[in-house]
């Protein structure tokens, strides 16, 4: 009878282990195709909103124009970038995988010089 | 000028405390010219106190309260009768058990309410693949855009969009022309 449950707990283990050896993550979230959260954790956790906005970003990409992109021309990810952080989605398995990982700052990043 | 002012503020005080005197008064009053109509709103009674016993202000509630009591406790008692008839106690219905055909056509007719009722599948993801956890990892690890490629980006976007702004119509003929009917 504890076998699901156990099931369940390595399957989480091995999320968080996953996700946590990703560089600079801040949190994550890993969703259902429909926006449903399945898990969640760091500055992401619990987060109905972002999830929220990240599904319809999906479903809004979903009605591109057919003529700019063909339907073979898929793209591996959605990334969304800040100042100081930025997120990344993909999709796998069909669940919708959200990372929010830091922008280290650097000052050499910035500042570019034309010689 | 003191003492004018004193006493002018004390009238309005003095007024506007009768007007609400006066506006409680006749709040009471006009129940009693309402029985006939049965409109529900927030002044209904929630329970059904004969009219000559209506709520009068608290001076005078202390030598009506012993009367209003027993009426008060049967309509009490009324509610707790009608409650406990319409109530159904799950906890007392003892064990029920269903026969075999029973039990197998109630799941039938429920999967098939369930069915006709289900929500449209989600569509899948047009623009994003779907990919193997192998290069899920790699993407998910994958350094963050380079400096350049934003720059890139951003420069792009901003010529398309002045470049939109810049459509515009010309006018070459009348916009406004008579009709040519012979």
């Amino acid at each position: 009878m504890r076998l699901p449950h156990m099931r369940k707990a390595l399957q989480l283990l091995a999320f968080k282990a996953i996700m946590e050896k990703i560089p600079d993550q801040l949190g994550y979230l890993i969703l259902t195709e429909d926006g449903a959260v399945l898990e969640s954790g760091g500055e992401l956790e619990n987060d109905e909103r972002v999830a929220t906005i990240i599904t319809d970003l999906i479903s809004l990409s979903n009605s591109i124009d057919p003529v700019a992109f063909g339907p073979d021309e898929k793209f591996k990810k959605i990334t969304i970038t800040y100042d100081d952080h930025w997120f990344i989605i993909c999709i796998s398995n069909k669940k919708i995988y959200v990372v929010k990982r830091n922008i280290p700052t650097s000052s050499s990043e910035s500042i570019a010089v034309n010689v | 000028m003191q003492s004018d002012g004193e006493e002018s503020l004390l009238h309005s005080c003095f007024g506007s405390l009768r007007s609400a005197v006066m506006g409680c008064c006749y709040s009471i009053c006009q129940k009693e010219t309402d029985p006939q109509e049965n409109v529900v709103n927030e002044r209904t009674h929630l329970l059904e106190v004969p009219e000559q016993q209506q709520e009068t202000p608290s001076p005078t509630a202390c030598a009506s309260t012993p009367p209003r009591k027993p009426d008060e406790q049967s309509a009490l008692n009324r509610i707790l009768h009608e409650t406990a008839t319409n109530v159904i106690d799950v906890g007392a219905l003892g064990p029920y058990s269903l026969e075999a055909g029973a039990y197998s056509e109630r799941v039938r007719a429920y999967t098939a309410r369930a069915a006709t009722a289900a929500l449209p599948p989600p569509m899948p993801a047009k623009l994003l693949a779907d990919l193997p956890p192998a290069i899920r990892r790699q993407v998910l690890v994958a350094p963050p855009m380079t400096h350049s490629d934003k720059e890139l980006i951003t420069n792009a976007v901003k010529k398309a969009a002045s470049a939109i702004s810049e459509l515009r119509v010309e006018h070459h003929e009348d916009l406004v022309v008579p009709f040519r009917v012979p």
